[in-house]
């Protein structure tokens, strides 16, 4: 640790010594510099093998975990609470009837939603993020669709989910864990290819 | 050194009183509102870069507020709260990081830094003193023993400073409701508040009355404490007593509803109609929660100060009645809405003459009065009578004439359009008084009894012209002669009757063109304001905007407008033109709207082809295609128009080219969210909206690349190559042409707030000579593009610095996305590739 240990000027003291013959003061700052150094190689280290912030936007605290609640008023009035559904794949669909992404995605939900009529495997749920029930009341009669659409305790639920923009759709799994996230539209093969992905196993 | 200590504990003291000042002058919030601003002030919105939930007006920020708000309602702990929201969010969302993990380093590292400072000070002071005591060389053992202390104290404060560091993590990042240094009084008081409500609920008013004292004793600026405490004292049968409470909740926070409506009724009962009715309309005009909307509604306050207030004017109106020589309104001690007031009671009693002379004898003394004049008018329009109601017309015409944005006459000229079968012209009114910052809630209540939107909305048949005269007009400056359209015609219609046998065939397949939304409901603007681009703060410098120039009228038209409207029909330099942006093909298009002997204006059909706008004119409605400016179908079919050149750059380059231009204003008489794109990461995520037409795999679909086309042949330069390149020169159709490239303008189509889209820069595309001299053009040091032979500097519209000579001539181009320029022009040749 020492580090004064050979002969040389004191540091305060350079004045009565001929600049450039100070080894002592050259190696005290290396050592005052050394740690500092030290510990800004080791945040950028630590700050560089984490995630960008866009990657962590992509993923979701919440997949993996159980599916927070969703309950409210759906639409057609009548009452909605997603536990209701334990034990068969849900699609969770934020959405806005002017969302032009969203009107896009729209038939793949259809699509999906016909596809798993038979076998009564799958099902979806529609959440109004920041809409007016008339608008939305419209959109499904142009559009079609016949799953539940909550309008009231939408709201609610779209922050518990960290939903930060439409189209954004959550799969929840027959245990109540939601296994999958996606930010924007979805698709009728892409929702298939993950629940085949997943009922096959690890 | 007796001075230096002095000046060492100087700095102490200072530091110290800082930080006690810090910790005491945040004081607690004093209601729930201001609990849940200063809450959302605490995290980050999660899709905008720099701005907290507070700040932000992206949905997303919107639904965090509301829901922040909902739980603190419920008395929920800032813990919870932020527990919530980092579950859902992630910590990324927190803006006082968590005092554990990897953020704790944000706490420690301060401490750590300061503490080492304070150690490198302390070594250096103690071996300056050395001198001072040893004369002449001093033993290399003393050094030694100096070097070894200085080390031992080095060590000794960092690690210090490294456990107060972890300390102040532990305390500050896992902030719980009862554990931070400003908390402490919120949390108490807001015990004491939920005692109350509990005993409240438990019938228990005198325990309740007690718990709000003690909560005023504790703060005594608690508004919610002093509305509740002078609430209950009313009710306690002493509403005299409850008037300072309810005066003092008002003074500390005048927005707080439950105070004003709480006011309200005790001045009712006070028999103060007239303060009852000022703090109703303050409680309407605060966006009153549902909660307290119940209330109002079980108190049955509106309609008992209706009534008083209908009483006392009419009271006061029998009095002048029965004077003899009445006095001129002026003279009376009647304020404008009283004479109002009168008159709807008087006619409500069904003397509707009466309350006509009424408002008569007030306009002698006001005869310019707006209010006074709509209401006038009202009183003829809903007689009924088509005679009265033309008459009525009259009255709100001369209103809206003095005042363009009068509320009442707004409302009640929309109702007498709609009523004489101008819907139109109603939805008009409508849309103006949509766009007032306030609007009184008998207009919004009339509107919804009447449920006048949904019938003028149905009513839609005949698309109003450029040419109405609306209220919106008169507010236009700036508008130099507005050419009028030509008159609508009587012809088979390509927009509602696109399959009908008389139809001429269409140059597309019809079943390409996809319904989307009904047609006009993304609204055109006909003929808006424009501002003198130098009074324009709104706009950020890389802000996106149109740039077009006509006879020397150089116009730009921002994207953050042209992504909700799309078309923008208006007269630049004389010319009658359209302007046009798709957002879903990114293309940006502007044409002469004059066809043969028509002047056309166009909408919005709701419908894409190839993902791109498909416009109708309103003349006939044929179709036209906003990417080729031809009619595909309809009564027009064939019909071509000119293009006039449309450059996307940065607000900054128009600015710094035209600074005599002018700008599309905010002011469009419609409410979007200007600002927000509707499009979040559009041009990212190489998915095209709706394209049903043919793919070409030379380039990924969402290329951004600039487009030119002469009859069948078609070139595409990518953008990607000209940012590489910043000058292209090229031959096109047997013209010797320059592309440009300058970087610094943000994409409308990523973030969802369009300021802050990533940098796509601009492109133009110009002649390459000037007078015959063919240019060497290349990027210039300080931004533009600089002529090797004459040393001439362009920018990026093409337009010489200083006095540097004639500007480039521009060419027609399409900024847009590689999949509609493929598909429309199937065989270009591509650039650079």
């Amino acid at each position: 640790m020492s580090t004064t240990d050979q002969s040389g000027p004191d540091l305060a003291t350079g004045a009565s010594h001929p600049p450039g013959t100070t080894p002592a003061r050259r190696r005290r700052s290396l050592w005052i510099a050394l740690p500092v150094a030290v510990v800004a190689a080791l945040l950028v280290v630590v700050l560089a093998t984490r995630d960008s912030a866009f990657e962590r936007s992509a993923s979701s605290p919440i997949v993996g975990g159980l599916a927070p609640p969703v309950v409210g008023t759906t639409m057609t009035g009548e009452s909605f609470d997603l536990d209701d559904w334990r034990g068969r794949w849900v699609i969770v669909n934020f959405f806005q009837s002017t969302c032009v992404p969203c009107i896009m995605e729209h038939p793949e939900l259809v699509a999906f939603s016909e596809r798993h009529a038979d076998a009564n495997d799958a099902e979806i749920v529609s959440l109004v993020f920041d809409d007016t029930v008339r608008n939305v009341r419209r959109f499904f009669e142009v559009n079609g669709g016949d799953w539940p659409v909550v309008v009231e305790g939408s709201g609610t639920a779209a922050i518990a989910y960290g939903v930060t923009g439409v189209p954004e759709s959550y799969l929840v799994a027959p245990s109540g864990v939601v296994v999958w996230k996606q930010l924007g539209g979805v698709t009728a093969d892409g929702i298939d290819s993950v629940i085949a992905q997943l009922a096959a196993g690890p | 050194m007796r001075w230096r200590a002095v000046g060492w504990m100087a700095a102490a003291v200072v530091a110290a009183a800082a930080f006690v000042y810090g910790a005491v002058d945040e004081g607690p919030p004093k209601t729930n509102a201001d609990r849940a601003r200063a809450l959302a002030e605490d995290f980050a919105c999660p899709v905008c870069a720099g701005q907290s939930v507070a700040e932000s007006d992206v949905p997303v920020a919107r639904e965090i507020r509301r829901q922040i708000a909902v739980w603190v309602d419920e008395g929920r702990s800032d813990a919870y709260i932020r527990d919530e929201l980092v579950a859902a969010y992630d910590v990324d969302i927190d803006y006082n990081p968590s005092g554990s993990g990897i953020t704790s380093l944000v706490w420690i590292l301060p401490v750590l830094a300061g503490g080492g400072i304070a150690a490198v000070l302390v070594v250096m002071l103690r071996s300056g003193r050395g001198p001072a005591d040893a004369q002449g060389p001093r033993p290399a053992v003393g050094r030694r023993r100096r070097g070894r202390n200085a080390a031992a104290w080095t060590v000794a404060v960092v690690v210090v400073a490294g456990a107060a560091g972890l300390l102040v993590a532990r305390s500050s990042g896992s902030r719980s409701a009862d554990g931070s240094v400003t908390g402490e009084i919120r949390v108490t008081t807001r015990e004491l508040i939920f005692e109350a409500q509990s005993r409240l609920g438990a019938g228990d008013m005198a325990g309740a009355i007690a718990a709000y004292d003690e909560a005023l004793e504790l703060q005594p600026s608690n508004v919610e404490a002093l509305t509740y405490r002078g609430w209950l004292t009313s009710r306690r049968g002493a509403p005299a007593e409850a008037v300072p409470y309810l005066d003092d909740a008002i003074a500390v926070d005048p927005d707080y509803p439950d105070a004003r409506l709480f006011r309200a009724i005790v001045a009712l009962e006070e028999g103060d109609s007239a303060r009852a009715a000022t703090e109703l309309a303050v409680f309407d005009s605060l966006d009153p929660p549902p909660y307290a909307e119940e209330l109002m509604a079980q108190s049955q306050v509106r309609e008992r100060v209706a009534a008083a207030r209908n009483a006392a004017a009419l009271l006061e109106v029998d009095a002048l009645a029965n004077l003899d020589e009445r006095p001129a309104f002026s003279e009376t001690a009647l304020s404008v809405p009283d004479a109002l007031v009168a008159a709807e009671a008087l006619a409500g009693r069904g003397d509707l003459l009466e309350a006509v002379q009424f408002l008569d004898w007030a306009l002698e003394s006001r005869p310019d009065d707006p209010d006074l004049l709509a209401g006038r008018g009202w009183l003829l329009v809903r007689s009924g009578d088509p005679e009265l109601l033309a008459l009525g017309v009259e009255y709100l015409d001369t209103a809206l004439a003095v005042d363009s944005s009068n509320a009442r006459g707004l409302v009640y000229r929309a109702f007498a359009r709609w009523q004489q079968g101008n819907a139109g012209g109603a939805r008009t009114d409508l849309s103006a008084f949509d766009a007032l910052q306030y609007r009184p809630p008998d207009l919004v209540r009339l509107i919804e009894d009447q449920g006048m939107r949904d019938a003028i909305g149905e009513a839609a048949t005949a698309p109003t012209t450029a040419a109405a005269g609306t209220a919106a007009d008169s507010m236009l400056d700036f508008v130099a002669e507005p050419i009028e359209s030509t008159p609508r015609e009587d012809v088979l219609s390509a927009l509602r009757d696109p399959f009908h046998p008389d139809q001429p065939e269409p140059l597309i397949d019809l079943a390409d063109i996809r319904e989307v939304v009904p047609p006009d409901a993304i609204p055109a603007l006909e003929d808006p304001a424009f501002e003198p681009v130098a009074e324009v703060q709104w706009l950020a410098e890389v802000e996106p905007v149109l740039a077009l120039e006509v006879n020397g009228d150089a116009r730009a038209y921002p994207l953050r407008i042209m992504t909700w409207h799309e078309l923008v029909n208006g007269t630049v330099g004389g010319v009658p033109v359209t302007v046009s942006y798709c957002p879903l093909c990114n293309s940006a298009v502007a044409y002469d709207r004059r066809a043969g002997d028509r002047i056309l204006d166009f909408g919005t059909s709701g419908a894409l082809l190839n993902s791109s706008l498909v416009m109708y004119d309103r003349q006939t409605e044929s179709l036209w295609s906003h990417y080729t400016g031809q009619a595909v179908a309809g009564h027009l079919v064939g019909t071509e128009l000119d293009l006039i050149p449309v450059q996307t750059v940065s607000f900054e380059a128009f600015l710094a080219s035209h600074p005599d231009g002018r700008v599309l204003s905010l002011d469009t008489g419609h409410f979007r969210r200007y600002g927000q794109n509707p499009y979040e990461f559009y041009d990212s995520n190489n998915r095209p909206f709706l394209f049903g037409g043919p793919t070409d795999d030379r380039l990924e679909p969402i290329t951004r690349v600039v487009a030119l086309r002469d009859g069948a042949e078609g070139v595409v330069i990518p953008n990607d190559v000209l940012a590489e390149r910043r000058v292209v020169p090229f031959t096109f159709a047997g013209r010797e042409l320059v592309a440009l490239f300058e970087p610094g303008t943000a994409s409308a189509l990523d973030n969802p707030l369009i300021a802050e889209g990533r940098d796509v820069g601009a492109t133009g595309v110009f002649v390459r000579s000037v007078d015959g001299q063919l240019l060497d053009l290349s990027a210039a040091d300080g931004g533009g593009f600089i002529d090797a032979a004459s040393g001439v500097v362009y920018d990026i519209l093409g337009r010489p610095s200083g006095t540097g000579g004639a500007a480039l001539e521009t060419v027609e181009h399409l900024d847009t996305f590689w999949f509609a320029a493929a598909a429309f022009y199937p065989d270009a040749e591509i650039i650079g590739r």
